[in-house]
C-alpha cells in the first residue's frame, strides 16, 4: 500500500504522470493477478492488465481514501471476472497455464519455483472444492487484503451473508487440505 | 463420522490445518510479482492510456459544469413558459426570471395576446370551460349531450307536453319559430325550460327515463350511461 505517498500519487495520476503509475502497478499487480489467478480466471494478467486501463480511463470520476481505491479497482476486476466467467465456463482446476507458471518463476531459484509450483498445484484444487461466491470472499480477503465489509460491497452481498461464506470457505479449505495431507486418517476429523 | 477417542497427533508432529495455515497457503500460492517483461509491456500501455486520458479528461470537469449551466437554463425557460402560459390562462401574473426580468417583461404583452387569442378561438367549440376572460367555470356537459339539448330545446314550447331533457338557459338561444303561429321571447322560453326542471316526471333519471318518454325517443348520443339505448324501450336494445 501506498500510504502517505496515496494522495498525491493520485493527483500526478491523473496529470498522466509516468511514474506515478509505476507506483500504482506495483502496488496492486501483484494482488490482482493473485486474486484473478485464484479465481479461476484463464488469463489473469491479462485480466489485470485490463483492470488496470479501465482504472487508467475512469480515475478523474474517482475520489475517495487508499482504502476505496482499492475496494474499487478490485470491484472492477471482479466484475471482469463474471464478463469472463459468463463467456468462457472456467474451470478452476486449470488456470494456470504453463506460460504463466514460467514468467512467475523465471526470476526465482529453482527451490523457491518448486515450492510455489508445489502450493500453486495444492491450492488451486482446493480452491476449486469451493463454490464460485467463497471463492471470491477468500480471495478479496486474504489476496486483495479487504474487509468483509468491503468483499461484501464488491460483491454485492450482505454482510452477514459474507461472514457465513467465509466461515464456510475456511472450513472447506481447512477440512480438504488436512484430508488431502493425511488421505489415510478417514477416522479423523477435525474441528 | 466421529471417534470416541480424541484423535491422536499425527506421527509427524505435524499440527492439524487451521485457518491461518489456510491463509499463509492462498498467500504464497497466489500473491507473486510479475515478471520483468510483463511489466514493462503493461506500464507501458497505462501511461499511453494516462497520457491519452489526461490530455481528454482535462476538459470533461469544465464541460461537464457547461453542460449543467445550459441544461438548468433550459429547465428554468421551459417551467417559466409553462408557468406563464399557465398563469395568462387563469388571468394572473407572469413569472418573474431572477436573471432577465426584462426579456419576460417584453415578451408577456404578446404571449398574453396569443392566450387571448386562444380564448376567443376556444369559446365558440369549447363546452364552455371559460368564460371570456379566462376564467375557469364550472365543468359543462359534455358535447354530445350539449348538442342535443340545443338541438331539443327549440322544440320544447312546440309541443307543449314534451318533457325533454332539462338544459341551462342559454341567452344565445334564439327565439323557435314555432308551431301554430307561436313565436317566444327568450325569457318565456327560459321560463319554461324552469318549469320543466321542476317537472319530477321528466327528470333524466334512468329508471323513470322509460315510463317518461316511451313514445318520444329522444336522441342521446352519450355512450357513458346507455341513456339512448334505455329511452328507445327494451326491444331497441343493441344488446
Amino acid at each position: 500500500m501506498l500510504r502517505d505517498l496515496f494522495d498525491e500519487t493520485l493527483v500526478a495520476a491523473r496529470r498522466g504522470d509516468e511514474h506515478a503509475w509505476h507506483l500504482v502497478y506495483h502496488d496492486l499487480i501483484a494482488q490482482l493477478t493473485g486474486y484473478l489467478a485464484g479465481s479461476g480466471a484463464l488469463s489473469p494478467e491479462d485480466v489485470a492488465s485490463d483492470t488496470l486501463l479501465q482504472v487508467v480511463r475512469d480515475l478523474y470520476r474517482f475520489t475517495g481514501d487508499e482504502t476505496a481505491f482499492r475496494s474499487w479497482v478490485f470491484t472492477i476486476a471482479h466484475h471482469r471476472l463474471i464478463d469472463q466467467r459468463r463467456k468462457d465456463r472456467v474451470r478452476p482446476s486449470d488456470a494456470t497455464d504453463a506460460a504463466t507458471l514460467e514468467r512467475n518463476t523465471s526470476s526465482q531459484t529453482m527451490d523457491d519455483a518448486l515450492s510455489e509450483r508445489f502450493a500453486l498445484d495444492t491450492v488451486m484444487p482446493l480452491l476449486a472444492l469451493c463454490t464460485d461466491t467463497q471463492r471470491d470472499v477468500l480471495l478479496l480477503r486474504y489476496i486483495a487484503d479487504m474487509t468483509l465489509h468491503d468483499v461484501a460491497e464488491i460483491i454485492g452481498k450482505d454482510y452477514n451473508t459474507v461472514k457465513a461464506l467465509h466461515r464456510r470457505g475456511l472450513d472447506t479449505l481447512r477440512s480438504k487440505l488436512f484430508a488431502a495431507a493425511y488421505p489415510n486418517d478417514a477416522t479423523r476429523t477435525l474441528s | 463420522m466421529t471417534s470416541r477417542f480424541p484423535p491422536p497427533p499425527p506421527p509427524s508432529g505435524i499440527q492439524p490445518a487451521g485457518d491461518a495455515d489456510v491463509i499463509a497457503l492462498l498467500q504464497t500460492a497466489l500473491i507473486r510479482e510479475v515478471s520483468l517483461a510483463r511489466a514493462a509491456s503493461d506500464l507501458q500501455l497505462l501511461a499511453q492510456a494516462a497520457k491519452d486520458t489526461a490530455n481528454v479528461t482535462a476538459f470533461t470537469p469544465r464541460r461537464e459544469r457547461a453542460f449543467q449551466r445550459v441544461a438548468a437554463a433550459a429547465v428554468v425557460v421551459v417551467v417559466a413558459s409553462g408557468a406563464g402560459f399557465g398563469l395568462a390562462q387563469f388571468g394572473g401574473g407572469t413569472p418573474q426570471d431572477p436573471r432577465n426580468p426584462d426579456a419576460l417583461a417584453l415578451e408577456t404583452p404578446s404571449n398574453s395576446a396569443n392566450t387571448d387569442a386562444l380564448d376567443q378561438a376556444e369559446l365558440g367549440t369549447s363546452n364552455g370551460s371559460q368564460d371570456g376572460a379566462g376564467n375557469p367555470l364550472p365543468e359543462a356537459l359534455p358535447d354530445a349531450n350539449a348538442d342535443a339539448l340545443q338541438s331539443a330545446a327549440p322544440r320544447a314550447p312546440a309541443t307543449g307536453n314534451d318533457s325533454t331533457v332539462s338544459q341551462p338557459a342559454s341567452p344565445r338561444q334564439e327565439a323557435p319559430v314555432g308551431d301554430a303561429g307561436e313565436s317566444e321571447t327568450i325569457d318565456e322560453f327560459a321560463r319554461d325550460d324552469a318549469n320543466e326542471t321542476t317537472d319530477a316526471s321528466c327528470e333524466v333519471d334512468e329508471v323513470e327515463a322509460e315510463a317518461c318518454d316511451a313514445n318520444e325517443p329522444v336522441d342521446t348520443t352519450d355512450p357513458r350511461d346507455g341513456l339512448r339505448e334505455r329511452r328507445f324501450g327494451a326491444n331497441q336494445l343493441n344488446y
